[in-house]
């Protein structure tokens, strides 16, 4: 029997942050992979920039930074004819999540505001980004990766769960005692089967689409400076589909298609249409597949959960599907990590799916707008599209400004990705004003309670997210207040066990992103109380906060 | 660890039921035992659900009845039903519920529960030493003894050294492959999907039917166990020619769960595809290595004897070699062992074929027969009612075996327990006076213990003797429910000679005892 405080189903991307954000907390963990490797499809194609503050914390960074795009190529999506033009609009500097990350690094520490994230999305292919966290893993001495190893069945009790985990190869197995199971097994997850989950939403609303994986070093040479655009939307009278390259530093490219080729076509002539003339390239592998717009509906109970796909599929309109889960890993961690140490109380874990549920329905929601924008822009699409006349012109003069208002929601959602807020969770005390407006695409800055703290630095330009504490609560203190007032809440958190740094603030405009004196914030970056006055009962506040 | 090669008296392979059983019974009787098992844990989900009466009875002679009782269950009667829902078709008493045997007779239990209190009852023994994580890999047999070579989970290779080797380990047995023991195969081969579920709430589940059914419907054949505590269990027969991956799909199977329970009730701990077989081996022993439990049959679950054909062996064995060890049986008492309960598995074996084939048909025609001329009519009539028994006795009396021929209408027979009074005013089952070797029980006043045969071979054997009476004397019991008298009186017996297996010997009136006692005596040592 192995004893480990938590198992993770499922060595995928969100699986292994989970185990790389426990270890951060210093929380062992067993990780189980059916398959020997990691993928060598694509797949996903950017890490957000939210996910990019999540690996910022866990020092991973600049190493999945290294093995993407290269941090001086852009990140532009276009829109043309094919990737041998015309192109009719390119979306740059419009935004600066085009920019390449070093300058849009710049930017953002040259932020005042708080509206940026602090980390630029990274573009990068999931299968470059894979084998970066699993060597991450298997470099950390608390976890203990097994591949080639599949979970059999499990038992849940009060106080754990007792497992079975089967070699794929040989069949030989292990029984697993855990405190905690997650199941970040995948869409067909056996951990959310298992639990009798269903789905809410409906199952292959859109029906099959196409995609085809290949490889080019002569490619790159038709965009400038030999660095080809991270999307470039094809679009021409009868003919459309997404040409995405991962990384302008790899020969991958992906071409997503509506439809298989079909009779009397081959792949060949769909890749070259795309490409727009004949140049060499090897396709790698195609094939058909079912996009989903799917939420579980539940997150799990008691000893086990879910997180990632196993808890939800999208269309990867949006890239959301590894991002939402990355975000459910780093909600799960600290949560965990606080429950096995002792100061996590009984209402913690349930707050998993009270926080990130909604968070998932509404990705979800925004993957269903934005294939709607995408399926919108293609009206525009018209036959004297190509057409070198004024007619013409205006054709083109039209899809580019259809595509910058529609496709544009795709990538420039920051209050998708850092703007949702978790409302009515049992451990976020109620914040005293109402939530101020929320917006898919434009994230405004707030400490509301419930919202990801926004960003800030110092003088010295030491980010703010860097002092927090990743293992426990931190409260932001903006301006000179007496040490004494903050006396009863260090007594009450050290009396319930769990840790609460102090980080005072002083620059002047720090007081109008934190709005308040005191800003409590959790290790997960969200803000759990604020006020300008300390509360007459800490210690009440405090054990609402450990779900006490 | 060259040298380190230990010493026993039995090697065990496997610690499973049988292999667990068979060690607490020799480590009762005070011999070593080594236990080797190839997995570190109890398997952890349940494999087989029922016992009956008799195999209670067996834990009972190892001191293990009361705490399997408490997380057991006992029933009465099962269902057959021709649609996932509705009424049943017929409800049928499963085995003796008179509890004759002194226990009820049929119980649900939680496999790694059962396990865990077999294993932990060899604590009682310091002789008896399990080592688990260690596979064998050889097994090398001299005139004297025989000995295991096995490695355990941190490449360690060692060797065990006993008189005999018995090989408990399983339907794929090591010990039976290694000792060149060909199984042979009854025709059946069905692919079943077992899929074993405990409730949210972590308690039985009221909702849910409280009798084990069979889903006798052609289209889709399905068994239902509530087992005891707050597991449930399904079987479906693998249908449509569906491969082994679609059928245990875990999607697919809540889809076929879903038409029995409320999928928000329960949590699915297992799904796991099993092939039901009819198998036997062809020969139980070479030399000093013999076999017992899954690895000398493996049967359809029909019957729910599979773990109980297990426990049987332990017990029918493990008097034996404790007499052959002891130097007080001739080692050909063994040979007995294999007759006797192969004979029993075979007729086990074909009567869980029969119900699968007649039950759980996929025919419409056999369905249609089934449900019109023996569910319909079993409703009314019951000798219809016991058919299950007609066709698997599961206390079916021996051929042939280890037992005299004086009484050839009880002899084989597996003897009652009633409870008794006994001299000091406690009432106790009566296997507890027996003690775990021969029992000689008669009328009072009935038995001259000096009869020479019977002086000496109570200087060799465990025998009990133990007198009856209406009331309890000084040196009688009472038989205070009156069923020894009537027993005795059915079979018109003065005496049974009764084996440490709790099978009857043979039985006579009081002129008979000194040839019953004459032939008993053929196969111990002068």
């Amino acid at each position: 029997m192995i004893r480990i405080p938590v198992l993770i189903a499922g060595g995928g991307p969100v699986g292994l942050t989970l185990a790389l954000c426990l270890s951060k907390q210093g929380i062992k963990s067993i990780v189980v992979n059916e398959r020997t490797a990691t993928g060598t499809h694509p797949k996903l194609d950017v890490v957000n920039t939210r996910s990019m503050e999540i690996y910022r914390q866990i020092g991973l960074a600049h190493r999945i930074r290294s093995a993407g795009n290269p941090v001086s190529a852009n990140q532009y999506t276009a829109i043309a004819a094919s990737a041998s033009g015309p192109f009719y609009r390119i979306m740059s500097d419009r935004h600066f999540i085009y920019q390449p990350a070093a300058q849009a690094a710049k930017q953002s520490a040259a932020c005042r505001d708080g509206s940026w994230p602090l980390e630029s999305m990274q573009r990068i292919a999931q299968m470059y980004l894979e084998p970066e966290l699993l060597q991450a893993a298997r470099e950390d001495d608390n976890i203990d990766v097994r591949f080639g190893v599949r979970l059999f069945g499990f038992e849940q009790d009060a106080h754990g769960v007792t497992a079975m985990i089967q070699n794929s190869a040989n069949g030989s197995h292990e029984n697993v005692r855990a405190q905690y199971l997650i199941g970040c097994d995948g869409p067909g997850s056996l951990v959310r089967n298992f639990l009798n989950i269903d789905y809410d939403g409906t199952r292959d609303l859109v029906g099959e689409l196409f995609i085809v994986h290949f490889q080019s070093d002569q490619l790159a040479s038709l965009y400038p400076n030999r660095e080809p655009f991270w999307h470039t939307w094809i679009a021409q009278p009868g003919f459309q589909g997404l040409l995405v390259s991962p990384d302008a530093s790899r020969n991958d490219y992906v071409l997503h298609r509506p439809f298989a080729p079909r009779n009397g076509q081959t792949i060949e002539q769909v890749v070259e249409r795309a490409i727009g003339r004949k140049l060499d390239y090897r396709i790698v592998q195609s094939g058909a597949w079912r996009p989903q717009f799917l939420v579980a509906e539940s997150f799990g109970r008691n000893r086990t959960f879910i997180a990632g796909d196993a808890a939800h599929q999208y269309m990867p309109t949006g890239g959301l599907g590894m991002n939402t889960g990355v975000t459910e890993a780093h909600n799960l961690a600290w949560k965990l990590a606080a429950c096995l140490k002792g100061w996590g109380g009984s209402k913690l874990m349930g707050s998993y799916e009270a926080e990130r549920l909604p968070v998932a329905r509404r990705n979800r929601d925004q993957a269903k707008k934005n294939a709607a924008l995408v399926f919108e822009t293609n009206f525009a699409v018209t036959d004297e599209l190509l057409d070198q006349t004024t007619q013409g012109d205006a054709c083109r003069q039209n899809l580019g400004d259809v595509f910058e208002r529609k496709i544009s929601s795709l990538y420039e959602s920051m209050g998708i990705e850092i703007g949702y807020r978790y409302r009515n969770s049992p451990v976020i005390c109620t914040d005293s004003e109402p939530e101020p407006v929320s917006d898919e695409t434009v994230y405004s800055a707030t400490t509301w309670s419930g919202a990801r703290l926004p960003s800030a630095a110092l003088k010295d330009g030491t980010a703010v997210f860097d002092l927090l504490d990743p293992c426990g609560f931190t409260l932001l203190v903006n301006g000179e207040v007496n040490s004494l007032a903050i006396e009863p809440l260090s007594a009450a958190a050290a009396s319930a066990g769990c840790p609460l740094r102090i980080v005072h603030l002083d620059e002047p405009y720090h007081r109008a992103i934190f709005q308040r004196t005191y800003v409590l914030v959790r290790p997960d970056q969200h803000v759990c109380w604020r006020a300008d006055s300390m509360p007459p009962d800490c210690t009440s506040l405090i054990n609402t906060l450990c779900g006490v | 660890m060259e040298n380190s090669i230990r010493q026993c008296d039995v090697v065990i392979v496997g610690l499973g039921p049988t292999g667990a059983m068979l060690a607490n019974l020799l480590g009762q009787d005070g011999w070593s035992v080594v236990v080797l098992e190839r997995d570190d844990d109890i398997y952890y989900a349940p494999k087989a659900v029922h016992f009956d009466d008799e195999v209670m009875r067996i834990f009972q002679a190892a001191g293990l009845s009361e705490p399997i009782g408490q997380t057991s269950e006992s029933f009465r009667d099962m269902e057959f039903t021709l649609k996932p829902t509705g009424e049943p078709a017929l409800r049928m008493v499963i085995g003796e519920q008179d509890g004759r045997y002194g226990h009820p007779g049929a119980w649900w239990f939680h496999q790694p529960t059962l396990e865990k209190q077999l294993r932990d009852g060899l604590n009682r023994f310091d002789k008896v030493t399990s080592i688990t994580g260690a596979s064998v890999t050889r097994i090398e047999q001299q005139t004297d003894h025989v000995v295991a070579t096995a490695q355990s989970r941190d490449g360690q290779t060692f060797q065990v050294r006993g008189q005999y080797l018995i090989g408990c380990d399983g339907g794929r047995s090591f010990v039976r492959k290694e000792v060149g023991i060909k199984l042979e195969s009854a025709d059946f081969d069905e692919a079943w999907v077992v899929v074993d579920t405990k409730t949210r709430s972590g308690k039985k589940d009221p909702n849910l039917p409280s009798r084990h059914r069979q889903t006798c419907d052609p289209k889709q054949p399905v068994t239902y166990v509530p087992m005891a505590g707050p597991y449930y269990e399904w079987q479906f027969m693998v249908t449509d020619g569906k491969s082994d991956s679609e059928a245990t799909d875990p999607h697919f199977v809540r889809q076929q769960l879903r038409k029995f329970v409320d999928l928000n009730t329960i949590e699915i701990n297992r799904i796991a595809l099993y092939r039901f077989h009819g198998l036997w081996a062809k020969e139980w022993r070479k030399g000093r290595v013999l076999l017992a439990g899954d690895a000398a049959h493996q049967m359809p679950p029909f019957l729910g004897q599979g773990m109980c054909s297990g426990i049987r062996d332990a017990h029918c064995l493990g008097w034996r070699l404790d007499l052959v060890l002891a130097g007080k049986a001739k080692p050909a008492c063994l040979d007995d062992y294999i007759t006797e309960r192969n004979a029993h598995v075979k007729h086990i074996i074909n009567g869980a074929m029969f119900l699968g084939r007649v039950i759980q048909t996929r025919h419409p025609v056999i369905a249609y027969l089934r449900n019109n001329f023996l569910f319909r009519p079993a409703n009314f009539f019951p000798a219809f009612n016991r058919f299950f028994e007609a066709t698997a006795n599961r206390k079916r009396p021996m051929d042939e075996g280890f037992f005299g021929l004086n009484n050839k209408k009880l002899a084989g027979h597996l003897s009652i327990q009633p409870a008794v009074t006994t001299p000091n005013k406690s009432t106790v089952a009566l296997d507890d006076l027996f003690g775990n070797g021969f029992a000689l029980l008669g009328r009072a006043g009935v038995l001259n213990k000096n009869n020479p045969v019977l002086k000496r071979l109570l200087g060799i054997l465990p025998i009990q003797i133990i007198e009856f009476d209406r009331n309890v004397t000084a040196t009688s019991v009472a038989d205070s429910t009156g069923k020894l008298g009537k027993w005795f009186e059915k079979h018109n017996a003065d005496f049974m000679l009764i084996r440490p297996d709790r099978y009857v010997y043979d039985a006579g009136k009081i002129a008979d005892l000194d040839h019953v006692l004459a032939n008993f005596s053929k196969l111990f040592a002068q």
